[in-house]
């Protein structure tokens, strides 16, 4: 459905992402680690169409931003705008003539209130709202459940795995495992902008194992605690 | 604190050459401007004391904004943190001061004197204060965020457009109406997040007539009101009132294509230099709009198509 090819990007002499080959099927969740300046916001700006790149995207969507709902890992609001009227901006930005937030507040958010008096998990669940009332058919969540409380994560979750059931492509990344793990059909690993290894469901227990050791090594010796 | 004051002249300078301009020039201009301003207003009304005094007190407030009141806290010392807040509302008031001074309002000066040292004492804590309604909740959004931060100006307007109508002055009606114009055109010099313009699923074509549908209907819910009602105080005026509210919505329409043919950054030399030929000789505005207009699409083409 999504053919990504190629897809290099570079900042003046910093090569960001490196030739990088990404297919994106209807009704399946795929999950980006990586690590820290890894690529992957780049790489969603690119998927997007915020960013220039070099490569090529293909889709059966024409044209696929107007399809795309895309979550920023620090979303951006405007200051003295409220909850409500930030909804109502997302949806005439897609031409939709809903005002009935309040029936869909499932965050129970105050929507009255500027949304620069919400902590960072509201305003990061405001943000998804919005992104989830332009009925979307690509979901491109940069860090979904950074910032959000237990109970919300957990709500995040459930409409992941409720969006594929509604047989549309997400995408997310993560730097919680077992969220991932519960909600992806695949994980690419990018590191220094390629992607290394690409896993399947039935070996996310390998990789999580693999990334573990990869992690810690023998860091925490080095610091000597006593 | 002095390497907090040289940060500060380094991000001013770095605001002004992203206008495009070098930042003495920048500040020449700027100064330019403060003078011609203050000239035109004390030449035009009568009241142009309190408004002066007006303008010097929203000025410093700008200063006390609680985003920067909390840094400040957080970086300074409770002494250095209150000498920094007087010695930059100080440095604000300068000019304010030293022109009442020149037109021997020595009483007005004293006042934003005062002003500038007792507002360095108050924190106002902005982002938790009531929501004001608005009448452009359904349009988001450029008059939504305008109209809150400029409501004081708008009430300001409002007060001169009284006095203008209570003392048979009607140039400082005009002088109101005009507030409420360029209040309402300067809601779009300042240019969004790209993913704000990126998040509409229409053409540029379509996007920029949205905007300029959106803009229109704001300029003219605020402006209209003010001219029906000086045009009633003052009826052998009304042709020069709707053609001076007519050149202001020339003048918006081509601020909003100034604004994405500059797009991501901000309004730069080129434009500003367009737009105030415009103000000396307005039928250029004819020229000029579908100029910006043809530089915003091809800006606007890599996000939107």
């Amino acid at each position: 459905m999504i053919k990504a090819e190629n897809i290099s990007k570079s900042y003046g002499s910093k090569s960001v992402l490196n030739n990088l080959n990404l297919r994106l099927e209807r009704g399946k969740v795929y999950g980006i680690v990586g690590e820290n300046g890894a690529g992957k916001t780049t790489l969603f700006k690119c998927l997007a169409g915020l960013e220039s790149f070099d490569g090529e995207i293909q889709s059966e969507l024409q044209p696929l931003k107007n399809y795309l709902g895309l979550l920023p890992t620090n979303p951006i609001f405007m200051s003295k705008i409220t909850g409500w009227e930030y909804l109502k901006l997302l949806s005439v930005s897609r031409n939709i003539k809903e005002e009935q937030f309040e029936e869909k507040n499932i965050f129970e958010l105050d929507l009255n209130q500027f949304v620069e008096t919400y902590s960072t998990g509201m305003k990061k669940k405001l943000a998804l709202l919005g992104v989830l009332l332009q009925n979307n058919e690509v979901f491109v969540l940069d860090e979904p459940f950074n910032g959000v409380d237990i109970h919300s994560n957990i709500i995040i979750a459930e409409i992941i795995l409720k969006l594929k059931s509604l047989n549309k492509v997400v995408i997310i990344s993560s730097h919680i495992f077992s969220i991932l793990s519960e909600t992806c059909d695949e994980i690419h690993v990018l590191e220094n902008g390629t992607f290394t290894e690409q896993v399947g469901k039935k070996d996310f227990h390998l990789l999580d194992e693999k990334m573990r050791k990869f992690a810690v090594g023998n860091r925490i010796e080095k610091l000597n605690l006593r | 604190m002095e390497y907090y004051f040289k940060l500060q002249i380094k991000r001013i300078e770095r605001m002004i050459s992203g206008f495009g301009i070098h930042p003495w020039l920048g500040c020449f201009l700027l100064f330019l401007a403060f003078i011609g301003g203050s000239v035109a207003l004390f030449s035009s009304t009568a009241y142009a004391n309190w408004i002066f005094l007006g303008v010097a007190i929203l000025t410093i407030l700008k200063l006390g904004s609680s985003q920067r009141v909390e840094l400040l806290k957080i970086l300074f010392q409770r002494g250095d943190f209150y000498k920094i807040r007087r010695i930059e509302n100080s440095i604000i008031s300068i000019p304010f001061i030293g022109f009442l001074l020149i037109q021997n309002s020595y009483e007005y000066a004293a006042g934003v004197a005062v002003s500038a040292l007792l507002l360095a004492t108050i924190n106002f804590n902005q982002s938790v204060g009531f929501v004001i309604p608005t009448p452009f909740k359904r349009m988001p959004f450029e008059f939504v965020v305008g109209f809150r931060k400029a409501i004081l100006l708008f009430l300001i307007a409002g007060f001169l457009l009284f006095k203008g109508i209570e003392y048979a002055n009607f140039n400082l009606g005009l002088f109101a109406v005009g507030i409420m114009a360029l209040v309402s055109i300067s809601f779009y010099f300042k240019p969004e997040d790209a993913f704000f313009v990126w998040v509409y699923s229409s053409n540029s074509k379509v996007f920029l007539r949205k905007k300029v549908i959106i803009g229109l209907i704001g300029y003219l819910t605020l402006t209209v009101p003010f001219m029906v009602v000086l045009g009633s105080f003052f009826p052998s005026e009304l042709v020069f009132i709707i053609g001076l509210g007519l050149i202001g919505l020339l003048f918006l329409i081509a601020v909003i294509y100034a604004k994405y043919s500059a797009f991501p950054k901000e309004i730069n030399l080129p434009q500003v230099i367009f737009l105030g030929v415009c103000v000396w000789f307005p039928p250029l505005l004819f020229i000029v709009i579908p100029y910006f207009y043809i530089q915003s699409r091809k800006k606007l083409k890599f996000l939107l198509g």
